[in-house]
């Protein structure tokens, strides 16, 4: 049986989404609030979600909830936050085992869902804002997650790197804001910024199911279509960030072993699906440019890949080098994609990138929650169309679509967490620092 | 003898069926000496394939019955040889998937070496190009030097990552001998030491079909598959292959170890070391490892939440039981601000289940939230996959995996326990902040 997909308003700036298919054998309920935001309140809006999940005002403590949890055959009750063009997303997510699949037919979803819906419009709250005691944990928490960033070096280059490639921009902030936002915030001020997200976020409800979930169904649209909205934020995702008059270079040291180069290029109008072809051909696939030439001839690094954000038409290359190759891999890097703007491609490469493109894209149709995220992102795009339907759309792409879009690219950021040690670098690249302390 | 000599197919096929539910899979020992497991599931529009040695990192000092003695290699050869596999003679592998829409990889763990591709079409070619491959080695100086520079800066940055330093650290802790001690990828030190010759050694020892296996699980069609495998496999001769992985004490080498690093926070792993399993016990060893961590620790447990509301963990808390060929530990990891106290915490709280007794309503949940998270498994063609082939090298079935588990009573966790968690087998690593001593 195919994949059946529905989407309907339940209340103002409210929807609904289902995803069915019954070949598998877990139940998902997305609620995504979509919030306009101040840089400021990053924190803050972070530290909600992880408040959420912890607790609720019917299972009070963490002990309580995970163990009720752990009782309906290890269901999950999650959060995640992101930032989508110039929105905040916070999500919170649970899942569990169809009832289907339970040792004595429990309906275990309808109750997930109800505890979803309790943590979500009942949490724990003290005098008329959230519990002291755990706000304070939680914020210890936020604030461990903000002083760690620096543990995982791709990840803190990354970080660091949209700081100057989105510069004066919302995406230029990190999800969970600065260590100095999130030492201020206070339960009350963070307790009123969660009734504004309920009365004025944008709601995306996605329940993936494969069994019959009506109860749960109605159970969701009930408990949401009823809430009070105000001043309702109307999400624009897709906003192409400007290109910079100039290529900005940044470096930052750090006593590691290996430097983390992140180049940003950004593009104006371009055709969506001809980018996503551009940018697996340059650098997603095993036989992309960055791949082949960066990796396997030159031996620069052990991973060099492309990704592009498309709501903000921005591409980002990055990759980890030895210290003295940087100038050599930004030059490569720099090679590759002028060599597709000049069409040095051939027919076959251009087939067999869509073949993996749409090959990685039907394989979507054998994970309920990867069918999730797909018709989120349709949504974002003002579609529906299915994984079938975008493989025929990336299957069009023509290969002067492809030249047309590599040209379009104008390198905007170039960023470099290096080592420390000035003994490894290469002359010109010291020389091109500026203001840097060995 | 090429593979057009082969008249294979004579052979018996076994149905292993879930007897709770639909779920069944086929196993064939082939007549080429290799183990076949395929499980088609229908509905699923994806093919996931795992053609695997039982070569891994550990496998450092072997013989075979064509050698008088042990050969020692270098560290991370295994690792090392399984990226120069993706090089043939005349051919990239990942130019030849390309035609085929399939995203072909590799990786290398403590015990074996696995290839593996993902498909939505064309899986039969996808596979003759996977057997193909992995059968047909082709190591050059050449291609060997230009692998150093790509593995050396892999090693680079798993030295850049603080997590997997103070995994490795712990080891290091736990065992005195045995090469799991050692990173998989070996060091820039050791790699320079690898030459063609050393891998074509290591190849013809490993590489054997005899002691290889080949999981398939997704949208296929047994029949298509097996004619395959007849086409493609090349019969082996088994060459009574023996690794020594040193005779391992049960005492830990060191209690400690602690590093600096630039990190926020403290990262830890605490570990106890366990006499090694195999087979059924050790599955059985596993999941009461697992259940008895989450009862100690875990966030159902009273301590995990006390640890939280005094900030010595948070979220990054989580626990695994690691084991393999010769090893067998129970791991506990996070971040904190002071590790030491919450390694005398959890040693306190195990003192406490041993001498007081397992609450035996936990352990039902416990179990029930095991049994969610297995059936779980299910739901995804590359984990249905992944279990063939855990399972396989386990020597059990996946529904054999289950049951052991449906098995497993509170009478065999509280006589297990002292054994899984002995404090005076423990230790623990740390990497703490470069400049923790100025703040």
């Amino acid at each position: 049986m195919p994949v059946e997909y529905n989407r309907k308003q339940i209340a103002d700036g409210v929807y609904l989404s289902t995803v069915h298919d019954e070949k598998f054998k877990t139940n998902y309920i997305s609620v995504q609030f979509v919030s306009d935001f101040e840089v400021k309140e990053a924190s803050a809006r972070a530290l909600i979600p992880n408040i959420l999940t912890v607790s609720n005002s019917k299972y009070p403590t963490r002990e309580a909830l995970s163990t009720k949890l752990a009782s309906l055959y290890n269901a999950s009750l999650s959060d995640t936050e992101t930032i989508v063009g110039n929105s905040y997303v916070s999500t919170l997510f649970a899942s569990c085992i169809a009832d289907c699949n339970t040792i004595d037919g429990e309906k275990i979803t309808a109750e997930l869902a109800n505890i979803l819906i309790t943590s979500i419009f009942s949490p724990k709250t003290v005098n008329g804002a959230f519990d002291e005691t755990e706000f304070a944990i939680l914020k210890k928490e936020l604030l461990d997650e903000i002083d760690t960033e620096i543990n995982n070096k791709r990840n803190y280059a990354l970080k660091q790197a949209r700081k100057t490639i989105y510069c004066g921009e919302k995406s230029a902030s990190g999800v969970y804001g600065s260590r100095k936002e999130a030492e201020a915030l206070t339960c009350e001020y963070v307790y009123e910024l969660y009734l504004s997200m309920l009365e004025s976020s944008h709601i995306e409800i996605i329940l993936g199911s494969s069994e019959n979930v009506a109860e749960t169904a109605e159970l969701l649209e009930r408990a949401f279509s009823d809430i009070p909205r105000k001043n309702v934020y109307r999400p624009v995702y897709y906003e192409a960030s400007p290109l910079k008059p100039k290529t900005e270079n940044v470096t930052e040291r750090m006593d590691v072993k290996q430097t983390r180069l992140v180049m940003a290029y950004k593009i104006g109008k371009t055709d969506l699906y001809a980018a996503k072809i551009f940018t697996a051909l340059f650098g997603i696939t095993p036989t992309s440019k960055l791949f082949m030439n960066v990796r396997e001839k030159m031996s620069l690094c052990y991973s060099c890949s492309a990704a592009y954000d498309e709501c903000r038409q921005t591409l980002i290359v990055e990759c980890g080098i030895d210290d003295a190759n940087l100038d050599k891999t930004i030059a490569a890097i720099n090679e590759q994609l002028r060599s597709l703007a000049d069409g040095d491609f051939t027919d076959d490469e251009l087939n067999d990138t869509k073949l993996m493109m749409t090959g990685a894209f039907r394989s979507n149709y054998d994970s309920l929650y990867g069918l999730m995220n797909w018709y989120n992102v349709q949504y974002r795009r003002g579609t529906a169309l299915s994984p079938n339907e975008v493989t025929v759309k990336l299957n069009a792409i023509t290969r002067d679509d492809v030249i047309l879009c590599a040209q379009g690219f104008e390198l905007d950021t170039v960023y470099a967490l290096r080592t420390s040690h000035i003994s490894q670098l290469s002359q010109s690249a010291a020389e091109n620092e500026k203001g840097d302390t060995v | 003898m090429s593979s057009n000599d082969h008249q294979y197919g004579a052979y018996e096929r076994q149905y292993i069926t879930d007897k709770h539910g639909g779920n069944g899979y086929v196993y064939v020992k082939h007549p080429s000496g290799l183990d076949i497991y395929l499980w088609q599931m229908n509905g699923f529009t994806t093919t996931d394939a795992l053609f695997t040695a039982k070569y891994g990192s550990i496998n450092n000092r072997f013989k075979t019955s064509n050698d008088e003695d042990f050969i020692q290699v270098p560290e991370g050869i295994a690792h090392f040889l399984e990226h120069k596999l993706f090089e043939n003679e005349d051919r990239d592998v990942f130019e030849l998937y390309a035609k085929t829409g399939a995203m072909g990889n590799a990786y290398t763990s403590f015990d074996h070496t696995a290839y593996l591709f993902s498909c939505t079409e064309n899986y039969a070619e996808s596979l003759r190009i996977l057997l193909s491959f992995v059968q047909d080695p082709y190591f050059t100086e050449e291609t060997v030097d230009k692998e150093q520079g790509i593995i050396g800066q892999e090693i680079k940055m798993c030295e850049d990552n603080p997590d997997r330093q103070s995994f490795y650290d712990l080891l290091k802790c736990l065992y005195v001998v045995h090469p799991v001690k050692t990173d998989i990828a070996g060091t820039v030190e050791s790699i320079a030491k690898i030459t063609p010759e050393l891998l074509y050694q290591c190849y013809n020892t490993f590489y054997n079909l005899n002691n290889m296996v080949l999981t398939i699980a997704g949208n296929i069609d047994i029949d298509e598959v097996l004619k395959i495998c007849d086409e493609e496999l090349v019969r082996a001769e088994d060459i009574d292959l023996l690794s020594d992985l040193g005779s391992e004490p049960d005492e830990v080498a060191q209690k400690e170890i602690v590093r600096k690093f630039p990190v926020g926070q403290s990262i830890f792993n605490i570990g106890y070391k366990c006499k090694p399993y195999s087979g059924r016990e050790c599955v059985r060893m596993s999941y009461e490892s697992s259940i008895l961590m989450e009862l100690a620790a875990g966030p159902t447990s009273k301590l995990y939440n006390k640890l939280t509301e005094e900030g010595l963990i948070n979220s990054s808390f989580s626990y695994e039981c690691f084991y393999g060929n010769g090893f067998f530990c129970n791991i506990f990891s996070g971040e904190s601000s002071d590790p030491l106290a919450v390694q005398k915490r959890i040693n306190e709280e195990i003192d406490r289940i041993i001498s007081q007794g397992i609450d035996r309503e936990r352990f039902e949940i416990a179990k029930k939230a095991k049994y969610g998270s297995m059936i779980r498994g299910f739901d995804k063609v590359d984990m249905c996959a992944e279990m063939l082939l855990s399972s396989a090298l386990m020597g059990v079935s996946v529904f054999d995996s289950i049951d052991i588990f449906t098995q497993m009573t509170f009478e065999d966790i509280v006589r297990d326990m002292p054994k899984l968690f002995d404090k005076e087998r423990s230790a623990i690593a740390v990497v703490e902040p470069a400049d923790k001593q100025n703040k």
